[in-house]
């Protein structure tokens, strides 16, 4: 309630372990250390930044070698409201919990120990794991079967008992190369500072190779998370690069899962641009080409493919054709479920999820955490922006009336079709025109969400169109012209949503989107976000058509990036000699008028 | 009823011999008068430290025993004779006397005859911590519960959320006077309270279908002003209370619920429940007590029986925690729960405003007043409520106030109110898309500034005047008005006569005194058997005490019955001495029969009648 406040404590610690930050106090930094280590940032739209303490930040806590104690006393000390009696137990008990199961090998068995005898009874109890575990005779460790290495670990975490697994990875076939310097020549690592504390935080301190007798312990998350874990950056921050680095400190055979054929193309340009490997040892595995090699780069619709109509996942036999060391899972937000079974088998392996959004509209991040492993390192998109690793943007939302015939179609079709007629609004191509006219001269983006649409604009316009039904050479030539600049601009489906690098593109224009998706919203805002040269601003605009159900869905397709301290402008189409105030109206035949100077025409 | 409303109801003749008392005279002034004295807690605390023993005593037993429920006289006096504090039933008389003089205890008669006393209800609290304060040590400070409970939202956020349920939707009445089912459940799921939290349901009113959760809202509603019931429904119209209640700094409104959920929830035949919810108060706030050691101190057993069931409540209503470890169950106050502390702010200008961020949430921290979170439901969905509660603008409430008339100007001005800024551009756009988007009718602009963002009734049979005018409509309760339960009721005056006579402080307190010969008030001295029974039985009657001697042995009794067989006969009762300080009888734990031929010289003790009384015989 309203007692012990203390105004100036910048943390307001709640009962359920969120924890909102004020950025406006003075010990906000003092503060901010703290939440790092024992927490995990969940928004910042603002000033209050939101994070939240769960058992397993907890325990990555106490695996850096925080206790209770220490943690509890900051968190009284900067908390503005005090802690909430629960927050204090909840905290004090993971803390206590840290540690007392250990996975390890010894005598050639993969042997579960604890701390206290009675725990081990309990755990052996429980019903989920009952099965996978042989308590020796003595009543001192028990056995694990080691297929169920990955499950037992996600069960027992569920039921809120995390296990220090010291069994280590298998180290996978050794694969000597080194990374490249940024001039091209051998010079030593390129990574950024943010990539290589990712690396860190994956893999531990500098030089820890986590080998398999144990290695892996050291690196305070590291250890808790069992060399395996989430990378989050924002698009445009270089995710390929952490993928490198972790590869090139194990020095293992690496297999690479990405979304797309684009991207698996992008991968291995990057593997030869940046590492020492030899065409020959980097190999595509996609519906066209199947190349097994040391470092492979395959797509998750590859390996979920079933051989006929009842057949099985013929692809699957890939995780063991190589005995590898690392696998990474590029864009892990979108792996599918089948992999996700797969992956819980793979618990010898280390394995590296790479994402910008760690949000599924399925909600299924809580697997991703269990199987992939926890969220490792986050770098907040506002952060590298200041620090120019990724551009600068404005976002600005365009609201655009429909004509006379949608808007009579829209007042007579069922909810269903609504949003597919306020999304191919006709008169959003006048608006792309406009702000491509604005924007002369900055390469731009259009993307959409329906062919048909894009197909209509792309003709009235004259923009090579890049759809999922290209060929993929066809496409990749385009983005070739594209980089080169010889393509102003480019009409693209949503199979540009992810993993096309077309590091100058400056300006997009989202002309349709699919219904609330905050992560798509995201990574197209992410196709423009690789740093400019000179420092230009990147624009980001999204079309919608303006008293429909697209202002609802955009507010919430819009609600990630604001969460991550973006701001939209809302503007308003308003046609030519509306608005004489208008900028743009002198300008082109058209224009944008601000929502808050005046409601349009 | 309050002493104010006592003091405005009595006659001028009575309001002049209580302005006379020695306790009262000194605190009048041209600005305080007689009721500002009467209910004035420095006065009181005054009293308790310089008023006679007995008074002292008297009143203690009072609030202890009644509390502020009105009682007969005659229950005040030791049950079957023995006496309860000591003190015996003619000392208790003189006490009550002695408590009307003061203006602490009032008399009433009703139509039919009883005669009652009453102590104001403001005052309990009041007496209640002078006289039973409760004395509980503390757990040290670092200690902290294991078990420890998730803290629940204060009381006041689930009412606000209720009340605007009600604002919204409306809550209909059926033909019979209870609220439509639906509409209720609407306001039950409008709260995060359970059913099995709330004490003492009986209290509420008992309306089929109608979750009590939805009923505690209702009947504190109506009881805080928030709610009024209208011909056919119950409306969220608050009245000038309702309105200074809303504009508090949250920790004294809650506090005022806090007294409120006591006066209203708690069963009024059950004074030890009230008694243990009262005695909690006096516990510190944010540190743990253990339940045991409380139970222990509870002044009655009952209050200690009764003190489980209250904490459960507090932890519900969010004004405490809970928790256990190895030792036992333990609570700990989150709020004051009994004076304004001295950080208490939340006032708009004191800085008790929330924060509204660019992805449409409102951080609303505790501090802020309930008027702001009243008018901040008007626009916002509450997401989450803890330490701090997370709103979010919601569009269909948006939509729906303002199909009950919330212009968009005044959405923004209860935004930039609540948050002391201008409104962030993209609220602000999303306010102008909920309201622009349907094309409502004309904007209009009907809510009044005194309204405080009150937006009109949700119906029509609002605009209806109802009965009652203090929240109590009868129709409510189908003839159990929550509030007429209480006596007297802010129209007792018809059912009740103030007893404006000045207090008794003579023999004429005790019936036939006055035709006693003197002697027998005055000093010992032997008597004729007859008349020495005679004695024995005024004393009985008068539940006074004797004095006798037996053997050369000087004897104080508080004789209880005269047992009789043929021509003997002999007195049963309790010999006592005086403490010394304070005069206060310290009875034997057994009792004694005295034959007629023991018994000397005899005199009876009746208080205020023998000055010699002072020279009593130590035995």
């Amino acid at each position: 309630m309203t007692l012990s406040r203390t105004n100036a404590a910048p943390i307001i610690a709640q009962s359920d372990g969120t924890l909102l930050l004020d950025e406006r106090l003075p010990s906000f930094e003092e503060a901010q250390e703290l939440l790092r280590a024992i927490a995990e940032l969940r928004k910042r739209p603002g000033h209050l930044h939101t994070y939240r303490i769960t058992p397993v930040t907890i325990w990555n806590a106490a695996a850096s070698g925080w206790t209770a104690g220490r943690a509890l006393g900051e968190l009284r000390a900067l908390s503005r409201y005090g802690v909430p009696g629960a927050l204090e137990r909840e905290l004090a008990l993971q803390f206590a919990r840290y540690g007392q199961l250990r996975l390890g090998m010894a005598g050639g068995e993969l042997r579960l120990t604890a701390a206290d005898p009675r725990l081990l009874a309990d755990i052996a109890a429980l019903k989920s794991v009952s099965g996978w575990l042989s308590v020796g005779r003595d009543g001192s460790h028990a056995v694990v079967r080691p297929e169920v290495r990955g499950w037992l670990k996600r069960e027992l975490a569920l039921a809120g008992y995390p296990v220090v697994d010291e069994a280590g990875y298998r180290s996978g076939q050794p694969l000597p190369l080194q990374l490249r310097g940024a001039g091209g020549d051998d010079a030593g690592p390129m990574l950024r500072g943010y990539q290589q504390a990712a690396v860190d935080a994956l893999l531990g301190g500098a030089g820890d190779t986590g080998a398999p007798d144990g290695g892996a312990s050291a690196g305070g998350i590291g250890s808790a998370a069992g060399g395996s874990g989430v990378v989050v950056l924002p698009c445009g921050a270089g995710k390929t690069w952490v993928g490198i680095g972790a590869l090139s400190r194990l020095a293992c055979e690496t297999l690479i899962l990405t979304p797309n054929t684009v991207s698996v193309t992008q991968w291995m340009r990057e593997l030869r641009r940046a590492t020492t490997l030899g065409d020959e040892q980097i190999g595509a595995y996609t519906g066209t080409s199947k190349q097994v090699r040391p470092v492979t780069v395959a797509t998750y619709q590859v390996l979920t493919s079933r051989g006929g109509e009842h057949g099985g996942y013929s692809h699957w036999p890939l995780f063991q054709d190589r005995n590898w060391g690392l696998i990474i899972y590029d864009e892990v937000h979108l792996l599918p479920a089948p992999v996700f079974r797969l992956t819980a088998d793979l618990q010898a392996t280390r394995r590296l999820g790479l994402t910008a959004t760690l949000v599924r509209e399925d909600g299924r991040e809580g697997d991703v955490f269990a199987l992939v492993g926890p969220k490792v390192y986050e770098a907040p998109w506002k952060s590298l922006e200041r620090e120019g690793w990724i551009a600068e943007a404005s976002c600005c939302e365009v609201r655009v009336p429909l004509d006379a015939d949608s808007a009579a179609r829209y007042a007579e079709a069922p909810a269903r079709a609504r949003s597919r007629i306020a999304g191919e609004n006709p008169r959003k191509a006048e608006v792309v025109r406009a702000l491509l006219d604005r924007h002369e001269g900055e390469q731009a983006l259009v993307i959409g969400q329906y062919l048909d649409q894009l197909r209509r604009v792309a003709g009235e316009l004259g923009l090579p169109l890049v759809t999922g039904d290209m060929p993929h050479g066809e496409r990749q030539t385009l983005f070739d012209r594209f980089n080169r600049g010889e393509i102003r601009a480019l009409a693209l489906s949503k199979v540009a949503n992810f993993a096309v690098d077309l590091p100058d593109a400056a300006v997009a224009v989202q002309i349709s989107g699919s219904f609330g998706s905050r992560q798509e919203e995201a990574q197209r805002l992410g196709r423009i976000l690789r740093p400019k040269r000179g420092g230009t601003e990147a624009s980001f605009y999204s079309l919608v058509s303006d008293q429909t159900d697209e202002v609802e869905y955009a507010r919430r397709r819009q609600q990630f990036l604001v969460q991550q301290g973006y701001r939209y402008e809302v503007s308003r189409w308003a046609e030519a000699g509306a608005d004489r105030h208008s900028r743009a109206a002198a300008e082109a035949r058209a224009s944008v008028v601000s929502a808050h100077g005046g409601d349009g025409p | 009823m309050n002493a104010r409303d006592i003091v405005r109801e009595l006659p001028k003749s009575a309001q002049a011999w209580l302005a006379e008392s020695p306790w009262t005279r000194d605190w009048l002034t041209e600005e305080r008068h007689l009721s500002d004295v009467l209910a004035d807690p420095d006065r009181a605390a005054r009293w308790a430290v310089g008023a006679p023993p007995l008074a002292r005593d008297a009143l203690a037993l009072i609030v202890k025993r009644f509390g502020c429920s009105a009682f007969a006289e005659d229950k005040l006096a030791p049950e079957g004779g023995r006496p309860g504090i000591g003190w015996t039933g003619a000392e208790l008389r003189l006490a009550v006397q002695l408590l009307r003089r003061d203006g602490i205890l009032f008399a009433m008669s009703r139509p039919w005859g009883d005669r009652l006393l009453l102590l104001p209800e403001d005052m309990y609290p009041v007496w209640r911590s002078l006289l039973l304060p409760l004395r509980v040590d503390p757990l040290p400070a670092h200690v902290w519960m294991e078990g420890c409970d998730a803290a629940a939202a204060p009381l006041s956020h689930e009412l606000i959320c209720a009340w605007a349920a009600i604002r919204r939707t409306g809550l209909p009445l059926k033909a019979s006077g209870d609220p439509r089912k639906r509409e209720a459940a609407g306001v039950a799921g409008a709260m995060r309270l359970q059913p099995e939290e709330i004490p003492y349901t009986a209290a509420l009113p008992a309306w089929e279908g109608v979750p009590p959760t939805a009923a505690l809202a209702v009947r504190l509603g109506l009881s805080a002003g928030m709610l009024r019931q209208a011909a056919d429904a119950i409306v969220a119209e608050p009245n000038d209370a309702a309105k200074r209640w809303l504009q508090m700094p949250a920790a004294a409104a809650e506090r005022y619920l806090l007294e409120l959920a006591i006066r209203c929830l708690l069963p009024e035949d059950r004074p030890g429940v009230r008694l243990a919810a009262e005695s909690l108060r006096d516990l510190a706030p944010m540190r743990w007590y253990r339940e045991q050691d409380i139970i222990a101190q509870m002044p009655t057993r009952e209050a200690a029986e009764a003190t489980g069931g209250w904490i459960r409540f507090l932890r519900a209503a969010g004004w405490a925690e809970t928790g256990s470890d190895a030792d036992g169950a333990a609570l700990r106050w989150t709020m004051a729960p009994a004076a304004s502390e001295p950080g208490e702010t939340g006032t708009i200008a004191d800085g008790g405003r929330y924060e509204l961020m660019p992805d449409l949430e409102a951080i609303v921290p505790p501090e802020v007043p309930p008027g702001v979170r009243w008018e901040l439901e008007l626009v916002a969905r509450r997401l989450s409520e803890d330490v701090v509660a997370v709103y979010r603008l919601d569009p269909d409430y948006c939509r729906r106030s303002r199909t009950l008339g919330l212009a968009l100007g005044q959405a923004e001005a209860i935004l930039e109110r609540g948050t002391g800024a201008s409104v962030p551009a993209a609220a602000g756009v999303a306010l102008r898309d909920w309201w622009g988007m349907d094309r409502p009718p004309a904007e209009r602009g009907a809510w009044t500034a005194a309204g405080a963002g009150d937006p009109p009734p949700a119906s029509a049979a609002a605009d209806r005047p109802a009965g009652g005018g203090d929240g109590s409509p009868a129709r409510l309760a189908r003839g159990r008005s929550p509030d007429a339960r209480r006596v007297p009721a802010a129209s007792a005056s018809e059912r009740y006569v103030w007893d404006s006579h000045p207090p008794l402080l003579s023999l004429g307190l005790y019936p036939g005194a006055d035709g006693i010969p003197p002697g027998w008030l005055r000093q010992p001295a032997l008597y004729h058997a007859s008349t020495r029974r005679e004695l024995v039985e005024r004393a009985i009657g008068w539940r006074a005490a004797l004095r006798l001697n037996r053997s050369g042995e000087w004897i104080d009794l508080i004789p209880e019955r005269l047992l009789t067989g043929g021509e003997q006969w002999r007195v049963e009762g309790r010999s006592f001495v005086r403490e010394a300080a304070s005069g206060r009888p310290i009875c034997a734990a057994g009792t004694i029969a005295l034959g007629a031929e023991e018994i000397g010289e005899t005199m009876i003790l009746l208080p205020g009648a023998a000055p010699a009384s002072s020279e009593r015989p130590i035995s």
